[in-house]
């Protein structure tokens, strides 16, 4: 009788290990793919603000051959904002492209304040289609940027939180850093 | 017992988790009151007509005021929140006024933005729009301004209305149709009896996923155009 008991409590044991050792792989393989889509949504996401710098930099000749015609502009800075432009186009590091074009936003702010300045330049329409472009790349990019640090500050939680850092950890998902304006990330491939 | 009565009240307070911006539930919301009932009817069924031809789903939120995001992340957000457009086509278009603040935007969603780039929505704000902001004419200027962009929606943007309804969820956080609940409720009790709850001793998967509201899941990117009035 009693060897009887002691072969069914062996076989709960036996039976309550695997069904744990089960759900315990189930767990971690789903935790890691979890982490990988994270991580890839962060590299998307990226990707996202390259788009809208891109469309920033690709309105720039056109904007300066508009705004050339009328003497309320610096030509000076539209000289400045060509050449930060080209600048823009040759920088090889992440780093590089973030620091010129912190500038080239400075240099077209004052585009933007001479606009608002001389209200009769609102009327002339190719113009002020230009300076509505150029506003709304402007908030695509913020936008963007945002999106990217909710994405990093997801996975960045994920990663620290308990119980996934143990597979965090253990398949070395680093922590990524945020988008401040004024520095780029480190991003890796890019 | 006890387990199912916690799984419920999980239920009922993960709704009040999702955030801060309003979740818009029909074409237009003024939360201001600027607008009389009847106009509100005028310009839901323009909204309602480019959305029977097009699936493009336009709304109109007027708010007191957007601080302290400002009217430009304020509308992004609302915008999210709301799922404005089909998941995927993201063709969905926010006309959001606010008014103690005298701003306007138009926030563009993905699948639009070509029919409807900034410079165009500045174009249509600034004539048929703006104007009548000033002059305090709320429901001809947002009257004007919806039929202005969704006349270009349905003539340029050629899409079409989804077939079939976009799955409603009776209850929000719990992507699960009434039959497909019914089981899983089934399921559960039978389980519970079954084990006399001792199956709530392991840990259980938690449900995840989005609710399902009156709009679908489109998503913007910061196109559109903003101004002052």
């Amino acid at each position: 009788m009693s060897a009887k008991v002691g072969l069914i409590a062996a076989a709960v044991v036996v039976g309550a290990v695997f069904l744990f050792l089960i759900g315990a792989v189930v767990w971690t393989a789903g935790t890691y793919n979890d982490l990988v889509g994270k991580e890839e949504s962060i590299d998307n996401q990226w990707a996202q603000v390259e788009n809208q710098y891109q469309r920033k930099i690709d309105l720039i000749p056109n904007l300066v051959a508009t705004v050339e015609g009328y003497q309320e502009f610096e030509s000076g800075t539209l000289q400045n904002v060509t050449a930060l432009r080209t600048q823009w186009m040759e920088a090889g590091s992440t780093e590089e492209q973030v620091e010129t074009s912190n500038q080239l936003d400075a240099a077209l702010r004052s585009i933007i304040l001479t606009y608002e300045a001389y209200p009769y330049l609102g009327s002339i329409e190719a113009v002020s289609d230009l300076i509505v472009e150029l506003e709304g790349t402007e908030n695509r990019i913020t936008v963007e940027r945002m999106r990217y640090n909710d994405a990093v500050k997801d996975y960045n939680t994920k990663i620290r939180q308990f119980p996934a850092f143990i597979v965090a950890n253990s398949f070395g998902f680093e922590k990524r850093s945020y988008f401040e304006s004024g520095a780029a990330p480190n991003q890796p491939g890019i | 017992m006890r387990a199912l009565t916690l799984f419920l009240i999980s239920i009922l307070i993960l709704p009040s988790v999702i955030g801060d911006y309003p979740v818009l539930e029909y074409y237009v919301t003024d939360q201001v009151g600027l607008l009389f009932d009847e106009e509100i009817y005028d310009i839901e069924s323009v909204c309602s007509e480019v959305y029977k031809r097009t699936g493009a789903e336009m709304a109109i939120l007027i708010v007191n005021e957007t601080q302290p995001d400002g009217i430009d992340l304020f509308a992004v957000r609302t915008f999210e929140a709301t799922g404005l457009g089909q998941e995927g086509k993201d063709n969905g278009l926010l006309i959001l006024i606010s008014y103690s603040e005298g701003l306007w935007r138009v926030e563009v969603g993905y699948g639009l933005e070509g029919v409807l780039p900034d410079a165009r929505v500045n174009r249509l704000a600034m004539e048929g729009f703006v104007p009548y902001l000033n002059a305090s004419m709320y429901y001809e200027g947002i009257y004007d301004l919806t039929l202005a962009i969704g006349r270009i929606i349905i003539d340029e943007y050629g899409g079409e209305p989804p077939k079939v309804k976009e799955p409603w969820y009776p209850i929000p956080c719990l992507p699960l149709l009434w039959w497909q609940l019914l089981i899983v409720v089934v399921i559960f009790v039978a389980v519970s009896v079954l084990t006399k709850g001792r199956v709530f001793l392991f840990p259980f998967w938690i449900f995840g996923g989005r609710g399902g509201g009156g709009f679908g899941g489109g998503r913007s990117g910061g196109g559109g155009a903003r101004g002052r009035f």
